[in-house]
Order: structure tokens, then sequence, then C-alpha cells
């Protein structure tokens, strides 16, 4: 569909104007960028949408799109006040969360039964965070710690949940973009942790691997919604 | 057979039956998921819509305004008045172009916030962060510094000041920058020119927890040239022995020391700093008058033309009917201001920024029919963007302006 291609080049373009306000320093700058790129992954979303039967799995993407464009737009307000500026961050955590948790209901609704194997990989991505945390690799103060391995806990099962949409359905068109999406939101996440809380990891190159791989993410997990 | 025949007949009807409900169910199911599908892609639409407005509206840091960079022509528009020293006028008969908050060019989303404003809605840093560059478009009322705007013909600064650990801040809303280097820049004009009349309103100060007096004495420690702002004063505001000068009194040779040098009226309001003018320790206390006395300025509160418009031409007439302010200086406030109020949020939105209304706004002023009459009971025209070249706005209002004084000077005007 012609629509979604012209919305990949927009997310592209507004996707690298972000990077750069963000490097520049030019935080309203950032935030325009930012919500059109996330304004283009909902409409992806959407246009997907259109062209199907309305099912629950791809209502619940779609939200999940909804929510993760909420969340990128409360994570780029830039608040002069320390306090203000924790308090946009908690908001669009929780609005990220939420939509990473739209996501999960809607891979566990694509799949019959779930693999319990997959426990593992739930756990394994708080597990490493822990180990970050006391090697102290990842410095943060006690509410950051907490919040940050219950998002890795999440984000361990948006991955588990793509993987087994993956081993049920094979290796489809539509399973791989579920399970590329999962691995490079997973990927975009770490990093952004490891840009935020180690010393060493401050280079802006870093954080603009950090928004390639998200978008990639979402523009993927978008496109499944009219691949099945 | 028969009953046979009324068992297949009956089974037929049956089957009709559950045809003609799955028949309805079916289309009830059809109907049931096209409303699902309008109310999702409303409700989408809708959070977009709201998203992309919250975003653009609040968060978009350009003003879409002219550069406002007028011609700098107008250094001696005072001076240059044709008979002035010899008719001798008053001042608060002289028509100035005037700059309201005049020193807020400084402001952005950074700005902190202004002391004064603490427990107001819009000071409270969460309220300001979702606000973001709206705050900073209905802050910024003016385009460039105390020079440019002095060569640019502006007369009349209306000043907003705060003491915040340990400086003196200019504000409107939030602080914008330091009072001393915009100080600086009048001090050099004022240095470099003869004869021009500046006057400085001080409309709020907040002093924090120094007095008025402190202020006063940090203005006499700002030097250019080896002069500070009082050697700009030649006369007093009050005294002992009756050798001040009364407001009402005060003419451009008191001033101007006839044309010879340049000179500066300061205002302070003591009523809103709760100080009185005779408790002042400060030896340069009898440099300023008081505002609250002195100066007769009614503001519209209205993001709404018109409806300054139609305000306007009531103080005009209230001032041309009643003697009460005659010896005040009366200041026409054309300025619009942000507005809070439900009708006209819109008006907020849609007027974008205090430069853009102003740009609009300011055309609307000089073409008015009353323009010359306002000065005439309004001597000083304060606007938002003095320099404002939409329209050629500066080039034409400081034309009228220097029309009327010449009035004025050679028997024009009474």
């Amino acid at each position: 569909m012609i629509a979604n291609y012209i919305l990949i080049v927009l997310i592209m373009f507004f996707g690298g104007a972000t990077a750069y306000a963000n490097v520049k320093k030019k935080y309203s700058e950032k935030l325009i960028f930012k919500s059109i790129a996330s304004i283009c992954f909902v409409l992806i979303g959407v246009f997907s949408l259109n062209e199907r039967i309305f099912s629950t799995w791809q209502i619940l993407i779609v939200a999940g799109l909804v929510f993760s464009m909420i969340g990128d737009v409360f994570l780029a307000v830039h608040a002069a006040d320390l306090r203000d500026q924790k308090l946009f961050h908690g908001f669009g955590l929780a609005a990220f969360t939420s939509g990473q948790i739209l996501y999960i209901l809607s891979f566990l609704i694509l799949t019959p039964q779930f693999n319990l194997l997959l426990l593992i990989l739930v756990l394994t991505l708080p597990v490493l965070v822990i180990i970050g945390q006391l090697t102290k690799v990842l410095e943060m103060d006690t509410l950051s710690k907490v919040g940050t391995i219950v998002y890795a806990g999440v984000i361990g099962a948006m991955l588990a949940t793509a993987v087994n949409v993956f081993l049920s359905y094979g290796s489809t068109t539509f399973s791989v973009c579920i399970l590329i999406g999962a691995i490079s939101m997973t990927v975009s996440d770490f990093a952004l942790v490891l840009f935020n809380y180690n010393r060493k990891l401050k280079n802006s190159l870093y954080l603009i691997a950090v928004l390639v791989f998200y978008y990639t993410a979402q523009i993927l997990t978008a496109l499944s919604i009219g691949l099945l | 057979m028969k009953k046979a025949s009324t068992n297949t007949q009956k089974t037929g009807e049956e089957e009709s039956v559950n045809c003609n409900m799955q028949l309805v169910g079916g289309v009830h199911n059809q109907k049931k998921k096209k409303f699902c599908r309008v109310f999702v892609v409303v409700l989408i639409s809708f959070i977009l819509i709201l998203t992309a407005g919250f975003v653009f509206i609040f968060h978009a840091p350009y003003s879409f305004a002219n550069d406002g960079l007028s011609s700098q022509n107008y250094k001696n528009v005072v001076s240059s008045i044709e008979n002035i020293a010899a008719v001798n006028p008053k001042i608060n008969q002289i028509a100035m172009l005037g700059s309201h908050d005049c020193f807020s060019i400084d402001i952005t989303t950074e700005s902190k916030s202004d002391p004064a404003e603490e427990g107001k809605l819009l000071a409270n840093s969460f309220v300001k962060s979702l606000l973001g560059e709206m705050q900073v478009r209905y802050s910024v009322t003016q385009t460039v510094g105390a020079l440019y705007q002095l060569n640019a013909g502006t007369r009349y600064f209306d000043v907003r000041l705060s003491y915040v650990d340990g400086e003196w801040w200019t504000k409107h809303g939030v602080l914008s920058g330091k009072f001393e280097a915009y100080l600086t820049e009048i001090l050099q004009f004022l240095n470099e020119n003869e004869g021009e009349a500046v006057i400085i309103d001080f409309q709020h100060i907040y002093t924090g927890d120094v007095s008025v007096s402190e202020f006063f004495d940090y203005l006499g420690t700002v030097e250019v040239g080896n002069k500070t702002i009082y050697d700009y004063i030649p006369y007093t505001t009050t005294s002992d022995d009756n050798s001040n000068i009364e407001f009402s009194e005060l003419s451009y040779n008191d001033v101007t020391q006839s044309g010879a040098n340049c000179g500066v009226v300061l205002f302070v309001d003591y009523s809103e700093l709760e100080e009185d003018m005779e408790s002042q320790t400060s030896i340069f206390a009898d440099k300023v008058y008081n505002r609250y006395q002195n100066v007769r300025s009614l503001w519209h509160n209205s993001n709404d033309g018109d409806f300054i418009l139609d305000g306007i031409n009531a103080e005009c007439n209230l001032l041309k009917t009643a003697s009460t302010y005659d010896d005040c200086l009366r200041i026409n406030q054309t300025q619009h201001a942000f507005q809070l109020k439900f009708g006209s949020i819109l008006r907020n939105v849609s007027g974008w920024s205090l430069l853009n209304l102003a740009e609009n706004h300011n055309n609307r002023l000089i073409e008015d029919e009353n323009f010359d009459e306002w000065l005439s009971a309004m001597p000083i025209l304060m606007v938002d963007f003095v320099t404002s070249t939409k329209g050629d706005f500066n080039a034409i209002v400081n034309q009228k302006i220097a029309q009327y004084n010449a009035n004025l000077c050679n028997g024009g005007i009474g």
C-alpha cells in the first residue's frame, strides 16, 4: 500500500530529525519531530487495519501503537524542573508499558498455546538488568532500579510471546515481522537503558541506533496487522 | 404420510426460520462490526488529533511573525521636533512610542520562574512544561534589545523586574534577562545623543528580601562613559525646600536641559511595593516619581482586538471629558494578553503569539480614524512589537507621532 511506504519514509525522515534535534538540545523541535514519527507509525497500523476484518488482536496492536505514541510524547516533553521531568518520564513509561502489555495480549490471542520454555526468556532480561545493577554497569536510584527490572520483565514477556507467535506460525512474513519487531524493540530498550544509566556510553551516535531499532520495531509491528 | 409430510414441512419451516435467524444474525453481526470499525477509527482519530494538537499548539517554537528589524532612523524623534525647546511642552504632552514589556526578548522554555508569580497557575512548573513554547509565545513581546528599540523610535519603556539570587532580572511571567545589559544599552544611547527624553516606567518590581532603595542604589552603579542613569536626571522629584519639580509641571527643558543633553524620567510604583517614598534611604530616591500618583494606564486585559479598540475609545472619551488625570502621564495600552477564560482559549490558539497578534493589531491602530484623538488623550502609545515592519508599522507610527508632536509645538494642538 503506497500510503504505508510514504509513512515509512516520513518516519525515517522525522526519526532522523528527532535525533538531530536531540543532539542540538532543541527540545521543542525534538518533541514535534518525534510526535510526527509516532503519529506515522499509528497511521501505518490504522491503514493496515482498514483492509482487514477487525479482529481483537489487530485492535490490541493498534491500541499498543497509540499507547507507544502517547509514551513517546510524554518522554519527549522537556521540563525545566527535574521533578516535573521525572513526572513526565513516569507518565511516558506507564503509557509505554501499557503499550507493551497490549502487544503481549495480542500475541497471546494469536497463539493457541504458550511454550513454557519461553518463560526462561521472560526471566532472562530482568536477571540481566539485576546483574548490570550489581556490577555497577547500570547506576541508578532505587525507584529506577525497581522500575527498570519490572519493565525488563514486561519486555521479556513481549519478546517471549512474539517468539511464541513465530514458533506457532512458522516462518511466514507475518510471524517474521512480529519476531524482528519484538527483537528490535528489546535491543532498542536495552540500548536506551545503557545510554541512560551507564556513565561511559554517552555518545549521541548510540542514541541514533536506539531510535533506528525503535522505529524498525514499531513499523514492523504495525505492518504485521495487514499480513495475516 | 401425512405425518411424515407434516414433519418434513415442519423441518423445512424450521430450516427456513434458522436460515432467517442466521441471516438476521449475520446482518446484526455485520452492523456490529461496522459500528466497531467506525468507533475504533473515530477514537484513534480523536487521540491522534489530540496528540497533534497538544504537540503543535503548545510546543511549536515558531512565531511566524515578521523579523521586526525595522529601520533605525528614529534616533532623534524628540529632539528633531521643530521648536520643541522654545515651546517647552510638558513631558506628559509629548507623544511617544512605548514598548510594552520591553525587555522580554530573552524568554525561553528554560527561563527561570519569577518568584513574584509564585502560587499562580501559569507559574506552576508542571503547567509551564505542558504549555511549553506557547507560554514563551505569549510572553515575548519584543524582538530586539533596548538600543535597537531606542533607535527605532521607542521613548517609553514598560519595565518589570525581580530581584533573584542577588541580581535584577527583567521578566514577563517568567524571568527574561539581566537588567544590567538593557540598562547599559539605554545609557549608551543617552551618551551618544542629545535632546532626547526617555521614560523608564518600572511598572512592577519584586524586591524579594531587599528594599526598593537598594534598587535605586544599584541603578547608580551601572555606568557607561562614566555616567549613570542619574546623570541624565537633572531635577529632583521630592525635596524639603520645594526645589523639586512635580511631574505635572515637568517639561521637556527640565529633563533635557533645554535640549543640550538627553534626559530620563523614572517611575516606580510605591503602592505596589507597599513602601512609602519618604522612608527611602537611598540618596537617589528623589530622582524617581511615584507611578501610583502620576501615571494613568488602563490595561484592557483581553486577547480580542475589537474589545481592546472599544476599550481604548472608552478610555479616550473618559480622559477627554474628565480632568482627573490631566496631570498624569497617560498611557494607551494597546496590547493583547493571554487569557485563560473559556471563550478566549480559541483566540489564544488562533492568535498564535503576542508578536503575531501585535503585527496585525498594530496596523489596525495606525489606520484607526481616532488615532490622533487617542494621542491627544493618551500621548504614550504603548504596543507589543514596536519594531514590527508588517504594513510598515514602525515607520508609519513614527511619522504619525512626529506629525502630532510637530503640531503640538507649532500651535496645532493646545
